[in-house]
């Protein structure tokens, strides 16, 4: 295993830098089951609560999240051999005074002009004309093939109380790939801030092709504690669940997964003293034959030299090495009872045979980023 | 007419339509895959039930008094669609002469979900409806 300073893993840095203004943010590339849409729906209910976001706020939050993920299944069922690169995408964002909701998925060129009048319309009314055209359409309208009643979009208008921004760009001769964000206004708003997040929605855009890049099906960014690491572990269990998954998890990755995870609440520093969950970001990636799971988090420059000297450490060991210090590890500190900090590392190396990889870049005159790879061979 | 009952799902609401017990009720979240499989039934049921309601106004002179409850904790736009049918022959009911109305039932911390019923409520102006906040 190759021990490089290179700039493999800019883009995690870069990432948790760009995401850092937001309070999360959940990103999901790939198909969409039912099985994975309850656990966005739960696992971001979570985060709301873990924001302490009021009850109103959040149901608004849940009806947008339900009416993308529904559009997005719905239009998913209508294009032939879902490959990775024609997959659907799905973000959430929390800032401090709203909610970034935004979806992107491939259309039939057909559907683009018809989409975008639809938009326009319901974009160009105010509050009381949105109301009676939702009242005209519940009386009047017919539901549409695909099961909607065009109530979807004037119902997100009116729950956000904002416009719907969008964009279709080419895909190929037959599609489009369609992106929309729509943003709900929590209590606290203020219009400074607002203009500050002006660009969100280009952001969200470029943070699609990252993903699409470097291969990357989940990306969570955020705070990290016991209750939503259960919650990541559940939705990847779902994402990789059902025929028209991206990826199915295998026990070893599963096990790698949520010791990184752990390792990310239990180990990492924040900027805050005494914060309830640790700042961090987490990502799951999948190739043919492997998964690649990528942690990030930022560490205090004491530890740093203890952490690289470890790392070392587990790189230059061969496998059965390995598993004699892994099990000395354990057998200590079961004797101490205390958390036996670091033998993940060699869990983590046992697993992939030691396909793991690191990176260390500074921060601060106080903290450095860490970030931490594995690789983990598909059954 | 056979009562009409669906468990509650992840993605369903619990439905009770019990004419015995003259019991009529929706409620909990409703978001279906399929809007129309859960919903269709339902509207079918509802318009069938007009078939009872004159039997029994014509044997008895007197039909029993449908209290619909529609007792929400969230439903998608979809949904909403459906409801509004529902609601529109529950008014109906009136129109033909049978006693029927609408009760609303809301969290009441969710006034939004109160002024989705003041909004339905609008549409079927025949139809009385009543507000049930509830109180956790």
């Amino acid at each position: 295993m190759n021990v490089k300073e290179d700039s493999k893993f800019d883009f995690v840095y870069i990432l948790f830098k760009e995401m850092m203004r937001y309070d999360m943010s959940y990103l999901y590339h790939g198909n969409f089951s039912t099985n994975l849409t309850d656990s966005i729906l739960s696992f971001s209910e979570t985060c709301l609560d873990t924001i302490g976001e009021s009850t109103k706020v959040r149901k608004k939050v849940y009806f947008i999240m339900v009416e993308s993920l529904q559009n997005i299944t719905r239009h998913e069922e209508r294009i032939e051999q879902l490959d990775a690169d024609r997959a659907s995408y799905f973000v959430l964002q929390g800032i401090n005074n709203g909610y970034f909701i935004t979806s992107g998925n491939f259309i039939k060129n057909e559907a683009v002009k018809h989409i975008k009048s639809r938009i326009d319309m319901v974009n160009s009314l105010d509050p009381d004309s949105l109301k009676l055209y939702q009242q005209e359409v519940l009386e009047s309208g017919t539901m549409s093939d695909k099961g909607g009643a065009g109530l979807g979009l004037i119902e997100m208008a009116r729950k956000s109380g904002n416009k719907l921004k969008y964009e279709f760009s080419d895909a190929d001769k037959t599609h489009s790939y369609f992106y929309s964000q729509i943003k709900v206004t929590s209590e606290k708003d203020s219009p400074d801030v607002d203009q500050k997040y002006d660009d969100n929605f280009i952001n969200a855009k470029t943070t699609h092709e990252h993903l699409l890049q470097n291969k990357i099906n989940i990306v969570y960014q955020g705070g990290f504690n016991n209750e939503n690491v259960q919650g990541i572990l559940t939705m990847i269990n779902a994402a990789g669940d059902g025929n028209s998954s991206s990826f199915s998890i295998s026990d070893k990755a599963y096990q790698a997964i949520s010791e990184l995870l752990k390792n990310i609440y239990l180990h990492a520093d924040c900027f805050e003293i005494d914060a309830d969950s640790k700042p961090g970001i987490f990502m799951l990636g999948s190739d043919k034959d492997s998964y690649q799971v990528v942690t990030g988090n930022l560490v205090k420059k004491l530890k740093s030299d203890a952490l690289l000297a470890k790392m070392k450490d587990v790189l230059a060991l061969d496998s059965k090495k390995i598993e004699e210090k892994y099990k000395q590890l354990m057998k200590s500190a079961a004797i101490s009872k205390k958390q036996n900090v670091g033998a993940g590392f060699y869990l983590m190396s046992l697993i992939s045979n030691n396909l793991i990889d690191y990176s260390l870049q500074p921060v601060s005159d106080e903290f450095d980023f860490f970030t931490f790879s594995v690789k983990v061979k598909a059954n | 007419m056979n009562a009409m009952i669906l468990e509650a799902t992840n993605t369903t609401a619990k439905l009770v339509l019990d004419p015995t017990k003259n019991i009529f009720e929706i409620s909990g979240e409703s978001r279906p895959e399929n809007t129309g499989k859960y919903f269709n039934p339902v509207v079918e049921w509802l318009n069938g039930y007009q078939n009872v309601l004159y039997f029994q106004k014509s044997n008895y002179g007197k039909s029993p008094k449908v209290s619909f409850k529609f007792s929400f904790d969230y439903f998608n736009s979809t949904s909403a669609k459906y409801i509004a049918d529902m609601l529109t022959i529950l008014e109906k009911y009136v129109s033909n002469g049978y006693e029927a109305e609408a009760i609303w039932v809301y969290d009441a911390m969710d006034i939004d979900m109160k002024e989705s019923g003041e909004e339905f409520a609008i549409l079927v102006p025949k139809l009385p409806f009543t507000y049930q906040p509830i109180n956790d």
